[in-house]
């Protein structure tokens, strides 16, 4: 519904978590356990995301048009372990970027303040 | 094994886990819901692999809480389904839960006496388990703060042979404990000591502590959170050191963060700070090893093993406290320490019969209180499954008020499942206001009963409301929502829909039998009332009984003070007896005061025993070795406390001066090691080592008088052997100043404090009492045991009561038609008034029966608490019956009033 149309400043600023989804999903394609275990590991602290809050925040970004879901390339035939992989779409990668990009000004304003520990020289 | 455990453990866990997913609404479980479970449970496992079963446990709570959060927040979100669509789908047991709960909410606040009393009778319930289980979690369920708490144990000496049950060790048998064992990995000693604190700015202020052997912390597990504990040196030769306790250093150093290294002034000698220890309860070395809470001012300072009263070995002063190797049980150390035991009586170094006591840490504090507030918790709890019976009893009278419309509604397409669901709703919805408004009894009752818990319960710094006792209280209120309806629920899932409609049909009436289960429960309610009625009743006359017992002395009008007089100030005994005869002085001086005396010891306490020689005869029983209770008083003692001399002289100033010593021994004394005869004339010699001072005691003395018993050891206890040596010829620096007066002389501490402050404006003056607080002291937790059960009878007899009145009510109304006819066809008013009244008897006869038996079973468990009292008393009994019996009739005769008052026209009136 000509929803990469949209200016994707509109959904900024993006909650923690969501924008952790977006980093990771921007390496590539992974069913929800796997982003809850590359969050749970992800550089910079890395938080528990609960599965239940997970797919809550998954059917948004889904809704947005942030994310969709992906056939696998090998899909396995045991039922318990067939499930939903989901990839970031291009309006979620500029999403993600326009994010990244005020959080990158956020940071250089933390800077100025001296804020960041050992980061005089940068 | 541990991967069956594991995988049930998971498929448990996700099964709960599917039960909170079902608060996402349907249409997106049905979407996700699969890889939602899924991704929880590959989460779950790999923290049960990773980080096992704790973690496992925590991942799954998070879990949980997370799908309830976002479930319910994600039903907000989306717009409800349409209503043709809703009913369409089978499975919305969460709407129906909401619409249940709003439903039950109406009903409940339709009727809001029925609720009232609902609530109110699970707050009393719940209320009074929670205030004792607060209690109970403080005292016995909280974790020590030491590490591997276990495997601390605590030695001390017995003497079964002689009846004594423990008592502290002396140094000969610590150290060969120390030599000769290899279960213990460390064993370190604590004796009881005392101090004035003195500095230019502050009232000077007296301070328990323990005097310990190095390794004492190291031994407990606790590290000093300032500075450091002892070393080993110096326990050799006087060490001028001291560890603070947390408290003290907040409270008197103002939590000087410097006070490492500073010196302090401690009965007039500089001693230096090494070390403050954590805000922990901490144990005190005393005549037994107590756990004072963390607010306690307490010191540590080394035990000087050189100095005499140690190095005589013969004192019995040492705590001893033990942590055991990893490998050895507490069965290897009991028997390693037997046998020390065995070879210091055969060396004879330790007299006939001693034996060496091995008990757990954790006992030794507990142990005593354990049993005491274990039946108090089984009294709340009996009173809480009352509070339930009565609760079940006012929903089945209320069902069956309801039974029309529960028909109606069955008729309409209601499943059984939805009728329970809502039954189930109600009662939880009563049980959380229960619940809330029995913590708030609870916060209010475990305050009132932290202010009157008697003062030798240990750890009640503990006691509070905590995470703990919250949980206890959501526990016990659901458990006792589902007690309560548990019958209810029972009628629902039994009964036939169509009956319902049927029954209420007009003319129809409820006999007796048809009311079984309700009237079962009046029985047990009755029943129970019974048992804990009988027990107040016991515990009442035992206290009765221990009230009465004459301790040996006349308390009235007595006042103790403590004094303690630093040795170095008082570096000679001079200076003692001259403060002595000042301060008596003085206080003789005060108007109202008839006579002072001296004592190291007050006359319900008892700190030392001594192994006696009798000089001039032969002991009754040559196998054994004669001791005593060894109590140093001054002239005018006797009179002061107003023990009677039967026999020969009291103490008197002639005493003082004397080379010749002299002692009073006990009636006890005299029957034990005299048979009975006159000691009088007769001398006795023991060692008491030196004091303070340095002064050999005198070997030898002659006993000039006999005393009454007193019961030195509480009121339980018959007298021990005991003598008394006059003080002036063996000075302490630690005595209690006794004080008789009329009465009427006002402010009696303030002006002995006055009078102490003159002699010596460096003199704290503690624990100024009177003797009759002494005596209450002794008797508290019997006072605390009586009240309590009897606030559990009375709430038990008042529930009981009204479970009564209910039922009868109830049956009153429902027989309403059949008693219209008997009347309108010419029954006498007494013939029906007599029908509910006899009903009533029939019930509370059956109930009282039933409570006698189990009463007189469960009456054998509170023998321990007994006191020259029978468990089957039967001033009791008879009380007991005629309690019941008054209380049964008087909640029969309202209901019979109004049975016998029926109008025949209103009463056949067409519906």
């Amino acid at each position: 519904m000509g929803k990469s149309d949209r200016d994707p400043r509109e959904l900024i600023p993006l909650k923690p978590d969501v924008f952790l989804i977006l980093s990771i999903l921007a390496r590539g394609v992974r069913h929800g356990y796997g982003i809850m275990q590359a969050a749970h590991t992800w550089p910079g602290g890395g938080m528990e995301i609960q599965a239940g809050a997970l797919y809550r925040r998954l059917k948004w970004m889904m809704a947005e048009g942030l994310i969709q879901e992906v056939r696998p390339v090998n899909r396995s035939e045991d039922p318990s372990e067939r499930k939903r992989d989901y990839g970031l779409t291009p309006f979620g990668r500029l999403v993600a970027r326009e994010e990244a990009k005020r959080m990158a000004g956020l940071l250089a304003a933390a800077r100025d303040a001296e804020l960041v520990p050992g980061a005089e020289g940068a | 094994m541990g991967v069956y455990l594991r995988r049930w453990l998971l498929g448990a866990i996700c099964a709960g886990y599917e039960v909170f997913l079902r608060s996402f609404p349907k249409a997106f479980r049905d979407q996700v819901g699969e890889d939602i479970s899924l991704a929880f449970k590959q989460g779950c496992g790999s923290a049960l692999e990773g980080a096992g079963f704790i973690a496992a446990i925590a991942y799954a709570w998070r879990g949980y809480k997370d799908a309830l959060k976002e479930g319910f927040a994600e039903r907000r979100a989306s717009p409800p389904a349409p209503y043709a669509d809703r009913a369409k789908t089978r499975n919305h047991t969460v709407d129906n839960l909401f619409l249940d709960l709003r439903f039950s909410l109406r009903a409940l606040r339709k009727r809001p006496v029925f609720s009232g009393i609902a609530i109110f009778v699970l707050a009393l319930g719940i209320g009074s388990a929670t205030a004792i289980f607060s209690v109970v979690n403080g005292v016995l369920l909280k974790p020590f703060p030491y590490p591997d708490v276990d495997r601390l144990v605590v030695l001390w000496n017995s003497n079964p042979e002689r009846g004594q049950d423990e008592y502290r060790m002396a140094a000969r048998g610590f150290f060969e404990l120390q030599r000769s064992t290899s279960a213990f990995s460390g064993m370190a000693v604590a004796a009881g000591a005392t101090a004035n604190l003195t500095s230019p700015d502050l009232p000077p202020s007296r301070v328990n502590g323990s005097l310990i052997s190095a390794d004492f912390f190291q031994v407990l597990g606790v590290q000093p959170v300032m500075g450091r504990s002892f070393r080993p040196e110096e326990n050799l030769g006087e060490h001028r050191v001291v560890l603070l306790s947390h408290s003290l250093w907040a409270d008197r150093f103002g939590g000087d963060p410097e006070i490492i290294g500073k010196r302090i002034e401690m009965d007039g000698i500089q001693v230096e700070v090494v070390g403050v220890m954590p805000r922990v309860s901490l144990p005190m070395g005393g005549s037994s090893l107590s756990l004072p809470g963390p607010d306690v001012h307490l010191f540590w300072r080394p035990l000087d093993y050189d100095q005499a009263w140690i190095s005589q070995f013969a004192a019995h002063v040492m705590a001893v406290v033990a942590r055991l190797e990893p490998e050895a049980g507490i069965f290897q150390a009991r028997q390693q320490a037997a046998s020390v035991a065995l070879s210091l009586v055969s060396g004879d170094q330790a007299p006939e019969g001693e034996e060496i006591l091995v008990r757990p840490l954790k006992e030794q504090i507990v142990g005593d209180i354990r049993r005491n507030l274990l039946v108090l918790f089984a009294a709340v709890g009996l009173l809480l499954v009352l509070a339930c019976g009565n609760v079940a009893n006012l929903l089945l009278t209320r069902a069956k008020d309801r039974e029309r419309e529960l028909a109606v509604r069955a008729a309409l397409g209601a499943g059984r499942p939805r009728l329970v669901t809502q039954n189930l709703m109600e009662t939880l919805i009563l049980g959380s206001f229960g619940g809330l408004l029995g913590l708030a009894l609870a916060r209010w009752g475990s305050s009132y009963l932290v202010g009157n818990l008697p003062e030798n319960l240990p750890r009640q710094s503990e006691i509070g409301v905590d995470g703990s006792v919250l949980l206890f209280t959501v526990g016990i209120s659901i458990g006792a929502s589902l007690l309560a309806m548990l019958v209810p629920t029972v009628r629902i899932v039994g009964r036939e829909a169509v009956g319902g409609l049927k029954e209420s049909g007009r003319g129809a009436t409820s006999g007796i039998g048809k009311n079984r289960t309700n009237r079962a429960i009046v029985v047990g309610q009755v029943a129970l009332a019974t048992v804990l009625l009988f027990a107040a009743g016991l515990l009442f006359r035992s206290l009765q009984t221990l009230s009465r017992v004459d301790p040996g002395f006349r308390s009235e009008g007595v006042t103790i003070a403590q004094l303690m007089l630093p040795e170095m100030k008082y570096g000679e005994v001079g200076q003692v007896m001259s403060f002595y005869d000042q301060l008596r002085e003085r206080v003789e001086a005060l108007p109202g005061v008839s006579d002072v005396a001296f004592a190291m010891d007050h006359p319900l306490q008892t700190t030392w025993w001594n192994g006696i020689r009798l000089l001039d005869r032969a002991p009754p029983d040559p196998e054994e070795s004669p001791i005593a209770i060894f109590r140093p008083v001054s002239d005018r003692y006797f009179e002061t406390v107003g023990i009677p001399v039967s026999e020969g002289r009291s103490f008197d100033s002639g005493d003082r001066f004397s080379d010749h010593p002299v002692m009073l021994v006990n009636q006890a004394l005299v029957q034990r090691y005299f048979n009975g005869e006159s000691p009088l004339g007769e001398r006795i010699g023991f060692t008491v080592g030196r004091n303070i001072w340095g002064e050999e005691a005198p070997t030898t003395f002659e006993i000039v008088g006999v005393i009454e018993n007193v019961r030195f050891n509480g009121l339980r206890m018959p007298s021990e052997p005991a003598f008394h040596i006059p003080m002036h010829q063996f000075p302490y620096g630690a005595v209690k100043l006794l004080v008789r007066g009329s009465g009427t002389i006002g402010d009696i501490p303030g002006l002995i404090q006055d009078q102490v402050w003159a002699v010596d404006p460096d003199l704290p003056v503690t624990n100024i009492r009177t003797l009759d607080q002494v005596l209450a002291e002794v008797m508290a937790q019997d006072r605390f045991n009586v009240l309590l059960l009897q606030y559990f009878a009375l709430v038990a007899l008042t529930l009981a009561a009204a479970g009564i009145y209910g039922i009868l009510n109830y049956v009153v109304s429902q027989r309403k038609p059949e008693i219209g006819v008997r009347v309108a066809l010419g029954a006498q008013t007494s013939s029906v008034l007599g029908s509910v009244v006899v009903d009533a008897l029939r019930l509370g006869g059956l109930g009282l029966g039933i409570g006698l038996v189990a009463g007189l079973g469960v009456s054998r468990f509170l023998e321990v608490l007994l006191f020259e009292v029978p468990p089957h008393d039967l001033l009791v009994i008879s009380g007991v019956c005629s309690v019941l019996g008054l209380v049964t009739l008087g909640s029969g005769v309202v209901p019979a009033l109004r049975a016998a008052r029926t109008d025949p026209m209103d009463a056949l009136r067409p519906e």
